[in-house]
């Protein structure tokens, strides 16, 4: 069920915050020795919320499209009297005093929380297969990983366990589990939902997003997320649109770039033939799709790894002395950290001023861009490699090939599903203009409408 | 090129165990990346504007 299906649901009164709140946490118990979605699992008090909120609704006091629907935060969220351990034996026993800006949010609007997602530890990975919480597997083949960091949220989205889970996205963290459980991410503009609160990994490069069964149910999350918050001094003052597609959304026109070069080059067979499906179902929707050369993404990823390992080994350095309470890849990443001078530090901040005034350039001649999220399927739990177009490559920079460099132009992605190969969801990205996002949204909505019914995991 | 050993020794670090080796061919994949790049810049382009002082960005928005 949708978040926009459960909305006229409940106000029909044809179920309760109370009964989708129960079902969820069913669900949690039932898949959770399995999937391993959760940390933790907030079972009476999200019973105490959704009554209060039945209760309000009652009354006559709506709070809007979330009201009542039953949620879940990746681990990295402050919550305040809840523990939050970003994945890491490091903050086992973090109990913050605050909530984070999301979690406010998300409070106001009416959302039950559930519980608190597994992640990748520390948010510095792409697996889930967590050293100190246990590996997080995929609904749609547990032998595989949900991707990550956000794998908990994506797994507990695409398994019903919640209508939307908060991921967060450094290098995309959001769109890669998104793209690996089958269901939709959106990574906003850089400055556009509040970091306060949310513990960082890379303070340039971390958004917040939700991961989403459908991408109306993305939109309505974003809107509620969506606005500036003093206390984020990254946060932007920026006007929020409206980013509701509606019933029929319209792509008439509406220029989409297929890039010729790189994003379509070593992928899974089926990968590009799913993607360029939906180029052809746009098109047939009335958009023009724009064959366009993009600037050189290996050197932007590059960039983007280079600012990656110094921010986070920063971040971390507090806590490297704790190395036996750190998993062996995470440290090996934090220590790769220590080996960037500050010069190669600066000239990559430089290199991508010089990125984001070419694609400010690309977005003169397109609207968005279309590409596949990954170039591979799910690898499985334990396999560090993947090969693609007859080439070995290691399982984290291919996934992380297309995804990473928007992190570094800070640009709005949204991922979503193309289809299915080999039993696993393959998915696209549509990359758009800083704070355009609504354009995603309803190109997303178009091609999801146009597409069929949302993919579900088999006997879940 | 940087002489990532020399870099590692100056850290502290041995530059010939297995990890520090992972290291250094990583750092030397990145700096061959952006060579290129880097011959590309502009005397004038400074960082990107995420890195500029907030008040900037706050009263350009």
């Amino acid at each position: 069920m949708t978040i926009t299906d459960a909305k006229v649901r409940l106000r029909a009164k044809k179920t309760s915050s109370t009964e989708l709140t129960r079902q969820c946490l069913a669900r949690i118990a039932e898949t959770q020795p399995g999937l391993n979605a959760f940390i933790t699992v907030l079972s009476d008090k999200a019973l105490s919320e959704a009554t209060a909120l039945d209760a309000e609704l009652d009354r006559g006091h709506d709070r809007g499209p979330l009201h009542g629907i039953p949620v879940a935060v990746k681990d990295v969220f402050e919550t305040s009297g809840v523990l939050t351990t970003c994945g890491s034996l490091l903050f086992a026993n973090h109990v913050p005093e605050r909530d984070a800006a999301v979690i406010e949010r998300l409070r106001e609007a009416g959302c039950v929380l559930l519980g608190k997602t597994g992640m990748h530890e520390l948010a510095y990975g792409i697996t889930c297969t967590n050293p100190h919480f246990g590996a997080i597997r995929n609904p749609w083949n547990q032998a595989h990983v949900p991707g990550g960091s956000s794998g908990g949220s994506g797994a507990a989205v695409a398994a019903g366990l919640a209508f939307m889970a908060m991921g967060s996205d450094t290098g995309g963290s959001i769109r890669i589990p998104a793209a690996f459980c089958g269901t939709v991410g959106i990574k906003p503009t850089y400055g556009r939902v509040s970091r306060y609160g949310v513990m960082p990994l890379d303070f340039t490069l971390d958004h917040m997003g939700p991961l989403t069964v459908c991408v109306r149910d993305a939109a309505a999350v974003l809107g509620v997320l969506a606005g500036h918050d003093d206390r984020d001094h990254t946060s932007s003052a920026h006007p929020v649109d409206d980013y509701s597609p509606g019933n029929n959304p319209s792509i008439s026109g509406v220029r989409i770039g297929i890039p010729e070069n790189f994003y379509f080059e070593r992928c899974w067979p089926g990968v590009v033939d799913s993607v360029m499906r939906m180029a052809r179902t746009a098109e047939g929707l009335g958009a023009k799709l724009v064959p366009l050369m993009v600037p050189d993404i290996a050197g932007l990823n590059a960039v983007g790894r280079i600012i990656l390992f110094a921010e986070a080994t920063a971040t971390m350095e507090p806590h490297l002395h704790r190395r036996a309470e750190i998993g062996t890849d995470v440290l090996g990443l934090l220590d790769q950290g220590k080996y960037v001078p500050a010069t190669e530090y600066v000239q990559a901040q430089r290199l991508r001023r010089m990125f984001q005034l070419e694609f400010d350039r690309l977005f003169k001649k397109v609207d968005c861009i279309l590409t596949p999220t990954t170039p591979n399927l799910a690898p499985r739990i334990g396999e560090t490699g993947v090969e693609l177009g007859g080439t070995k490559e290691d399982a984290r920079l291919a996934s992380t090939r297309f995804v990473r460099g928007i992190n570094v132009l800070g640009l709005p992605a949204l991922a979503q599903p193309a289809g299915l190969v080999d039993g696993l969801p393959v998915s696209c990205q549509l990359i758009g203009r800083a704070f355009d996002e609504a354009l995603l949204f309803r190109a997303g909505a178009a091609l999801e409408d146009a597409t069929g019914p949302l993919l579900q995991p088999p006997g879940l | 090129m940087t002489d990532w050993k020399l870099m590692a020794r100056a850290r502290g670090l041995d530059p010939d165990e297995p990890a520090a080796q992972l290291h250094i061919a990583t750092m030397t994949q990145l700096e061959s990346a952006l060579a290129e790049l880097k011959t590309a810049l502009a005397f004038d382009v400074e960082p990107a504007p995420v890195f500029v002082p907030i008040v900037t960005k706050r009263e350009a928005s």
